[in-house]
């Protein structure tokens, strides 16, 4: 059984990356290379939706650093998708993660921040 | 629910007249040589006793050196050396004779006995008789209800004139055994159609029940004795450590309900995956099987059980009721609301119904085959198998139990039964997991679950058992390879406070890169308190949450 599933759609110049179920050691190197390898020069931003997910780990927090340095070098965006009342807000808080990548509760006001 | 046609094979009816029977006198001696060709005992065995039988007696009584029997492939329109006294050759090689061509090929199309005094001027194609040094030949066609279905013929190995008794006798011998011969034959192909419907059955069945969190599971599949139903049993993995259980019932038999049974099991499995409510699986699998070629009719029940919660849904259409048994105390049926089954009525709104299934008790699933005997109403069975279905050890044992103190042992349909039970809660949890990433999250699953059922919130939940990853995967990273190494892991319950222990052979290395930093302080945020023992042995991480913190 997977642990998480993905899903991709464009958000106009954005491109949003839906996970969901849990994030660990097991399945961050994949779920790493499956959205770098989606990610082209195009999009402005890239939009990981975390609504869904109900575990994250360090090793998923290493995925979300991997990913923001990575379009920061080509000069792309990156913001997270977390409610506020989700299981792994208090995760991001305690690594002070929101103060290094913006975090929306909703997937239209993510894009809001990554292309205004 | 198949049909069932009465279908024997025959048995060893009377005892046979046996070959060496001493006689007297030779108007005696005439009559026995008739009757031991005419024996009716010879229509009660099996192909190959019989066709050995005949070939014994018919070289006794006619004192020949050579026997045989070709039996007709219709399909080919040859003959082919099924059996043989003498040319055993014959039947080893396989030989095949066109019908119409050589000594056989012609009594077969001319459907009328052939004798041949001197081998060496006739039309014999074949060379194994020849070479054999055969001299004489005598041959008669095997015909049963108008169709020629073989040839029985008989050889010298020195010249002999063959009296008109003596066809006679081979003539009355083949007539005695054509009928006995077909009856064997189309046995024996029923036989081997059953065979191989059992086969495609047992392969459309899991070959084995996944290993769960959370639950122990078993099923049986018991065929019936005659006939190949369209019963199956599943177990299916779901995502978010949810767990379906599913029962179905096919109606009719053979190779056609077998077929269907392994489409629908194939369908639920992936209709399942995609939400987790049964009665809307149920709902498309009943708009799969109206498409299907010709009518299809089946009856299935499907639960969905959170290990985690006890909750289970639950949805059946026109099956028979589930049984829960309680860890201790009697079985009962599983009320639910009733819908027909699948395939008989255009928009059947199937639905689930709610209800838990506690840690330590058993859902039992089966098929109608279990209780229906022919003569009482159903009721009467189910109350047996509620009242059988008592305490059992282990969902392995309860199936046996069932099938053994409930099923009818004539087997007129075919039976299967699978048993699901929720695993009771351990006071304290204590678990050898492999230095694994694959092992961390049936681990989480088995946590949350121990840790609910012991009245744990939430968000307590969620912080031990993020503190419990980390310290597990720093143990996994660590691992102290080459071989297979493991973790140990124990929670318990202390006065408003949860204790968890995670021990390693390995050496904490707290810091390699930011990563793991970062898991030592997940830990010491989601935790009150951490500690970490190293030794030579190995090390000690032991966590304190103090709940509602």
């Amino acid at each position: 059984m997977a642990l998480a599933d993905l899903e991709f759609r464009d958000a106009g110049q954005v491109l949003v990356a839906c996970v969901s179920g849990e994030i660990d050691m097991a399945n961050a190197p994949d779920l790493r290379s499956a959205v770098a390898h989606e990610l082209s020069n195009q999009p402005l931003a890239l939009v990981l939706d975390l609504t869904g997910v109900d575990y994250l780990d360090s090793a998923g927090i290493q995925v979300i650093y991997d990913l923001r340095e990575r379009l920061r070098e080509r000069g792309q965006r990156l913001a997270l998708v977390v409610g506020g009342d989700s299981p792994i807000a208090e995760t991001l808080r305690i690594v002070d993660l929101p103060s290094a990548v913006p975090v929306a509760d909703s997937v239209d006001a993510a894009v809001r921040r990554v292309t205004d | 629910m198949a049909h069932h046609r009465g279908r024997r094979g025959p048995g060893r009816g009377q005892a046979l007249l046996r070959a060496t029977e001493p006689t007297a006198g030779p108007r005696a001696e005439q009559l026995l040589r008739a009757y031991r060709l005419s024996d009716p005992g010879l229509a009660e065995l099996t192909l190959e006793p019989l066709l050995a039988e005949l070939l014994d007696r018919v070289k006794l009584v006619l004192d020949a050196d050579t026997v045989a029997i070709l039996l007709l492939d219709e399909t080919e329109g040859e003959l082919v050396a099924r059996a043989a006294r003498g040319i055993e050759e014959e039947v080893e090689q396989g030989v095949r004779i066109p019908v119409g061509g050589g000594f056989a090929g012609r009594i077969a199309a001319e459907r009328a006995p052939i004798f041949i005094a001197d081998v060496d001027h006739a039309d014999v194609l074949n060379p194994i008789l020849r070479a054999k040094g055969i001299r004489s030949l005598l041959g008669v066609p095997l015909v049963t209800e108008g169709e020629t279905i073989g040839v029985l013929h008989v050889g010298t190995l020195v010249p002999r004139q063959f009296t008109n008794e003596d066809a006679a006798l081979l003539q009355m011998a083949a007539s005695r055994a054509a009928p006995a011969i077909e009856r064997a034959r189309l046995f024996e192909a029923l036989e081997r159609e059953h065979r191989s419907a059992v086969a495609l059955q047992r392969s459309l069945l899991p070959e084995r029940l996944p290993t769960l969190v959370g639950v122990e599971t078993a099923a049986r599949y018991r065929p019936a004795r005659d006939e190949v139903g369209g019963d199956w049993y599943d177990v299916i993995e779901l995502p978010r450590g949810l767990v379906g259980v599913a029962i179905g019932d096919v109606a009719g038999h053979g190779v056609r309900a077998a077929s269907l049974m392994g489409q629908l099991r194939t369908a639920l499995r992936a209709y399942a995956l995609e939400h987790n409510q049964p009665g809307e699986t149920l709902r498309r699998l009943d708009r799969l099987i109206q498409t299907l070629e010709g009518r299809s009719m089946a009856t299935v029940a499907y639960a969905v059980l959170d290990p985690t919660t006890g909750v289970m849904r639950y949805a059946s259409a026109g099956h028979p009721p589930a049984v829960i048994l309680p860890a201790e105390g009697e079985a009962r049926l599983l009320e639910s609301e009733r819908f027909p089954p699948l395939g008989t009525l255009s928009y059947a709104n199937y639905r689930d119904s709610q209800s838990r299934l506690e840690p330590g008790e058993t859902i039992l699933l089966y098929t109608d085959g279990l209780i229906e005997r022919r003569t009482e109403s159903i009721s009467v069975g189910l109350e047996r198998l509620r009242a059988a279905a008592g305490p059992a050890a282990t969902p392995e044992e309860l199936c046996q139990q069932v099938l053994d103190r409930v099923a009818d042992e004539r087997g007129e349909d075919d039976v299967a039964v699978v048993a699901l039970r929720n695993l009771p809660i351990e006071p304290v949890l204590a678990l050898r997991l492999p230095a694994d990433p694959d092992a961390m999250a049936p681990v989480r699953q088995t946590l949350r679950r121990w840790l609910r059922a012991h009245d744990v919130g939430a968000a307590d939940i969620a912080a031990i058992t993020l503190a419990c990853g980390e310290a597990c995967a720093n143990a996994i990273e660590h691992a102290y390879a080459p071989g297979p190494a493991s973790i140990e892991l124990e929670v318990r319950a202390e006065p408003g406070t949860i204790v968890v222990t995670v021990r390693d052979a390995g050496r904490w290395r707290a810091s390699r890169g930011t990563n793991r930093g970062r898991g030592l302080s997940i830990m010491r945020a989601a935790m009150e308190e951490v500690q970490i023992r190293s030794s030579d042995r190995g090390t000690d991480v032991v966590m304190r949450r103090r709940l509602g913190s």
